[in-house]
């Protein structure tokens, strides 16, 4: 008998415990777990799992992109049947508003990247279109038009490599007739075999390695064709549900279909091409759905927003295939405060962060990850939006507003059990940004006197002293910092609860250089993370916000929202575990705290049974 | 169909909503513990484990009367803390 020795040329691995995923090198690995008594391997599957919503729920759009968390959503219809121009971009979190448009259209196509992008044909109420438009990934430009005007086309390749197939005129006559743009022209090239529109194409293929299939003539096809550049080829294996109307990823050898029209139904059915023939995924669409936005490869595909016929989506569907599950980022409750508390402040992480302040004049609350408790410790000024920099066991108190006329400069150092006293700050200030270590910490702003609305003076510690240091490019108070000593993020802030700011600063420990800035003007908010990783949350625009946002060192991108709109300072943590305590939720001051977990991915191992 | 429902649940802290439900359904919390909830078999369900169901009409009188709560304290307090740049009167909230 052969043994797996000589297939696998490696035996199999008596293990206690699963082994540690490295890449897909590790894929097909086989061991048995000891403990478990299991034969288990790590094997690749597919699986669908929700993302963020469109800005718009919308259907009859157009989608390109390169993956999961690189996608556009393009034009399309918005209830009761406008047609709009809007263009969504996505990163894997959030959708973001882009500028609309040159022609506003139905079922068109699109081809490449969030940042290079090239969409064509579609529909006007009136007429199919001929237009051709090219995204840089902040405007769009017209380029020269199509041959053929025609709508509910597919296509493959990428901005200035297109390759655009089948379709229908605005009278409804089936098109076989192809075209490729080369980034100046389009021209005709050979026709499929067969005539059809609503058809899907392998999106991220060339312009001369191209698949088609499914789609309408007049009934629902399966038929799959490749194209070399030269010719269509009809492959004697068809889709195993036939369907139009859905989303098609990949390449012509490594194809994904998913989605789409059945007979009088929506389909959440996902199928895998291998160059040869199709295989059904057990994997299917938790909304099943039709003309959406989607797009990108056989390994990492996107579905957002269409039809569920009858109704208008925005949820967006993620597609992944490996040895990965993924759970999507949200907040989550986390333990009340002992008491409905605004103006606190805190410092730590997610599951060791110290709290004080605000309507505890010197309690010091501490958090595990599951509930609050007050600490024997009390702080000799419990102020009100202070400063704070460190962690749970090394920090510092800075300042803060203590009796809503003066403008403290006490500073007071935690060491995990007691505060002591510890060097004051030059400028007396409140509503200060403020982080770093108990050793190396910075602070910001805050309103002074003779400022109310807002300083602009920064001051350093270098654990014997305060001095002064760069100032903030503008005089704000409410603004909320993250990071080191020298790399600091300072965002936010206003000069009153009315007039607010997006701006964001980096501080590389003596001057201050402009960041981009974040997606809501807001003061008094929440933070969270790094220079290069952080979160923004919460606040006041001037109304209480519920809206949060991510920054990975390039731009800020929106997240889910808090479930509670409020301000606070009450927020510790990183960019993928934080917390958000109390805080003024509007009318009235609140004990909620919520929980943000980051996207997480998790090696899963299969069993192996001999069924 | 209606695109939300309304209810009353008192956030008792850990686990009153998870990641999944955040994922599962539409969460956003108001004054009065008012919880607006996507209109879902999923969300449905959480509200009936923690809270009764409320007519919008329900739900936006308890937020109205917090809110008027709210401004009779603000009005109530003297003219020097009412200048206060970082405070302002409560304002209306309109539930979706």
């Amino acid at each position: 008998m052969t043994t797996y020795n000589q297939i696998a040329g490696r035996r199999v691995n008596f293990l206690s415990s699963d082994p540690t995923y490295i890449d897909t090198n590790s894929d097909g690995q086989v061991w048995y777990n000891s403990t478990t008594a299991t034969l288990k391997s790590w094997l690749p599957f597919g699986a669908w799992a929700s993302g963020g919503n469109m800005n718009t729920a919308s259907y009859y759009l157009g989608g390109s992109g390169t993956s999961n968390t690189a996608a556009l959503g393009l034009s399309g219809s918005t209830p009761p049947g406008a047609i709009s121009g809007k263009t969504e971009s996505y990163n894997g979190i959030a959708w973001t508003n882009q500028p609309t448009m040159n022609t506003a259209r139905l079922v068109l196509t699109g081809s490449g990247s969030p940042t290079a992008t090239l969409a064509f044909s579609g529909e006007t109420a009136t007429a199919a279109s001929a237009a051709s438009e090219s995204w840089n990934g902040s405007t769009w430009t017209n380029t020269p038009s199509m041959n053929t005007a025609r709508a509910s086309t597919a296509g493959s390749g990428a901005q200035t490599a297109a390759l655009c197939f089948g379709g229908s005129t605005f009278s409804g006559t089936f098109l076989a007739s192809s075209e490729s743009y080369n980034g100046t022209s389009w021209t005709n090239t050979p026709s499929l075999n067969t005539a059809r529109n609503y058809l899907m194409g392998s999106s991220v293929g060339t312009n001369t390695a191209a698949l088609a299939f499914g789609g309408l003539n007049p009934g629902l096809t399966g038929a799959t064709e490749s194209y070399n550049g030269t010719a269509w080829t009809t492959s004697p294996s068809v889709l195993n549900t036939l369907r139009s109307r859905g989303g098609g990823a990949g390449t012509q050898t490594a194809a994904l279909m998913f989605g789409g029209y059945v007979a009088a139904a929506t389909s959440g059915a996902t199928e895998l091409w291998n160059g040869t023939s199709w295989a059904s995924s057990p994997a299917s669409m938790a909304t099943a759905r039709l003309n959406f936005a989607g797009g990108g490869t056989q390994t990492s595909a996107f579905a957002g927003g269409g039809s569920i016929a009858p109704g208008i989506v925005a949820n967006t569907e993620e597609w992944n295939f490996g040895v990965y599950s993924y759970t999507a980022a949200a907040w989550a409750s986390g333990g009340n405060l002992p008491a409905a508390l605004n103006g606190i402040t805190s410092f730590g992480t997610q599951t060791a962060t110290i709290a004080f302040g605000g309507g505890y004049p010197t309690a010091t609350l501490s958090y595990n990850g599951t509930s609050w408790s007050t600490l024997p410790a009390t702080v000799a000024n419990g102020t009100y939006y202070a400063g704070a920099a460190g962690v749970s066991t090394a920090a510092l108190k800075i300042a803060g507003e203590y009796s809503g006329t003066s403008y403290a400069t006490g500073v007071e150092s935690w060491n995990g059990s007691t505060w002591t006293s510890s060097p004051s700050i030059n400028t007396g200030r409140s509503f200060n940004a403020a982080n770093g270590t108990q050793t190396a910490a910075v602070t910001t702003g805050g309103g002074t006197s003779p400022s109310p609305g807002g300083s602009n003076s920064t001051e350093i510690w270098n654990s014997s002293a305060w001095t002064a240091s760069g100032n903030y490019p503008a005089s704000r108070n409410g603004m909320y910092s993250i990071g080191t000593q020298t790399a600091t993020l300072c965002f936010g802030g206003g000069t009153n609860i009315s007039a607010v700011s997006t701006a964001s600063n980096t501080f590389n420990g003596s001057t201050w250089t402009s960041a981009p800035n974040m997606n809501t003007a807001r003061t008094m908010l929440g933070g969270a993370g790094t220079q290069t990783a952080g979160l923004a949350f919460g606040g006041v625009i001037p109304g209480v916000t519920s809206a949060a946002e991510s920054y990975n060192g390039t731009a800020w991108t929106n997240i889910t929202s808090l479930s509670t709109a409020r301000r606070s300072y009450g927020s510790s943590g990183s960019q993928t575990a934080a917390l958000y305590a109390g805080g003024d939720a509007g009318p009235a001051s609140t004990n909620a705290t919520e929980e943000w977990t980051g996207d997480v991915a998790t090696a899963t191992s299969k069993t192996l049974t001999t069924s | 169909m209606a695109l939300f429902i309304y209810g009353v649940a008192s956030n008792y802290g850990k686990d009153f909503f998870t990641a999944q439900d955040r994922q599962n359904f539409f969460l956003r919390g108001y004054p009065g513990d008012v919880w607006v909830i996507g209109a879902t078999e999923k969300g449905a369900l959480w509200l009936a484990e923690r809270g009764f169901e409320k007519t919008k009409a329900e739900a936006q009188a308890i937020v109205d009367g917090e809110v008027a709560k709210a401004q009779e304290a603000w009005d109530a307090l003297p003219e020097d803390q009412k200048t206060n740049l970082n405070r302002q009167r409560p304002t209306a909230i309109n539930l979706p």
